[in-house]
């Protein structure tokens, strides 16, 4: 199947390539995200290991992006390598801001020290999702290149159509269920929960679905712009997206009462703020599950 | 990650690829002058701590004192137990609360709560634990 290929600016370009490395360090940082002995590390990290951490990950970054570009058997300069290593470590450190603010462990009150050394230790599995990301997944100029999703993107009947959504909302459950399993059980969940009011748990819940929306639908891993194009029931991608959203919630929830962290006569608060901070990480592992369709 | 279907030149082609590479550059570059800023005026030797005092609210009854204790030594601590000790005509009144964790230059807001008024009280920290 042969789809048009539209010229975009090249500040549009730029702008999904940016969307691209950002749906990558999401897609890979998130589980580093919950891990609570990299905050900690980060608190207690002198200056020295920092820049150390930074430099690792940019030369780990320049091997990838290398690896990228040699497995698409495209002839790439090494000031081109560069530049994407560079561009790649900023989006990490970028990647990880965000969701230290989100589950509110990037505060003023723990001070610069604590603030640049949690950046950079979460900094570097986020940027190394971006580097995994482009060689793992590469980029799909105008979502077109993989037609993986193209056929069966295309609806046909009710039939079709009801399998397709059943399918996706299995994979969403499937990939919300692997995730949500490893960090159920741990503390973090309690310890991020706790300290969040009701705006923070409003911000984890419009973050959880803008990034779900743009690993699946804006970054280009598949052929996003064809998923796009098609519209109607979980094909619509604000539907899909929220659809897959409380798929991943009730994923999370049920992990949660599995591992007795939360029980039918806790508070409705509490259930709230433990499901939505679990519900983040789950709701990425679903968007992962829906990429591998 | 490279675009696909045009020969790639070493250096930025268009302006908006010369922007992200310039705000990325500028970010990495604040990164790490933030930590060769941190490095030179690292403060040295073990913990010390800075205790200030807010105002005292009365609460059914009870004498709530907020302090703030900031970190000014060298050195992250964990566990650091304060406590405020108040001599009433001969009574000593003893409150405490622990902060789980406190980095350099880290500031941390906790709670006293007295039974009577504590303008008078002595606020310390007695303990911390070293990671």
């Amino acid at each position: 199947m042969t789809l048009k290929t539209k010229q975009h600016s090249p500040f549009r370009t730029e702008l999904r390539h940016l969307i691209h490395e950002l749906g990558g360090a999401f897609l890979f940082g998130m589980p580093f995200l919950y891990t609570m002995e990299i905050w900690w590390r980060g608190n207690t990290a002198g200056p020295p290991r920092m820049l150390a951490a930074l430099a690792l990950t940019f030369i780990a970054l320049v091997v990838l992006e290398r690896a990228a570009t040699t497995r698409s058997g495209k002839s790439v300069p090494w000031g081109r390598v560069l530049i994407e290593a560079t561009e790649a470590l900023a989006t990490g450190l970028i990647a990880a801001a965000v969701g230290l603010f989100l589950i509110g462990y990037l505060e003023i009150d723990a001070g610069l020290h604590a603030t640049i050394g949690r950046l950079c230790m979460e900094g570097l599995p986020f940027s190394l999702g971006v580097g995994l990301a482009d060689f793992l997944l590469g980029e799909k100029e105008d979502g077109h290149d993989k037609g993986g999703d193209d056929q069966s993107a295309k609806p046909t009947g009710k039939s079709d159509m009801r399998e397709r959504v059943l399918v996706r909302a299995g994979a969403t459950a499937l990939g919300a269920t692997v995730i949500a399993l490893t960090l159920a059980p741990t503390d973090e969940i309690p310890l991020i929960a706790h300290r969040l009011g009701y705006p923070h748990v409003l911000g984890i819940v419009a973050g959880s679905l803008v990034i779900s929306y743009i690993i699946v639908f804006a970054s280009n891993f598949v052929a996003t712009e064809a998923r796009k194009e098609h519209l109607g029931g979980f094909n619509a991608p604000l539907v899909e997206t929220t659809i897959s959203y409380m798929i991943s919630l009730v994923m999370a929830g049920g992990m949660l009462w599995l591992y007795q962290q939360i029980s039918l006569t806790d508070s409705p608060d509490l259930w709230a703020s433990y499901v939505v901070v679990l519900g983040l990480p789950a709701s990425v592992g679903g968007a992962a599950g829906r990429l591998a369709l | 990650m490279t675009k696909a279907g045009k020969k790639i030149s070493a250096a930025p082609e268009s302006t908006a690829e010369w922007l992200s590479l310039g705000v990325s550059l500028m970010i990495l570059l604040a990164f790490v002058g933030a930590i060769i800023w941190l490095w030179i005026y690292q403060p040295t030797g073990p913990a010390q701590f800075n205790i200030q005092r807010g105002v005292v609210r009365n609460e059914t009854g009870l004498f709530h004192l907020p302090v703030t204790i900031t970190n000014t030594g060298g050195l992250a601590v964990g566990e650091v137990r304060v406590e405020g000790k108040l001599n009433n005509h001969g009574q000593e009144e003893i409150t405490a609360t622990t902060i789980n964790f406190l980095p350099v230059r880290a500031h941390e807001e906790v709670v006293l709560v007295f039974r009577n008024e504590p303008s008078g009280a002595v606020v310390q920290v007695v303990s911390y634990h070293q990671p």
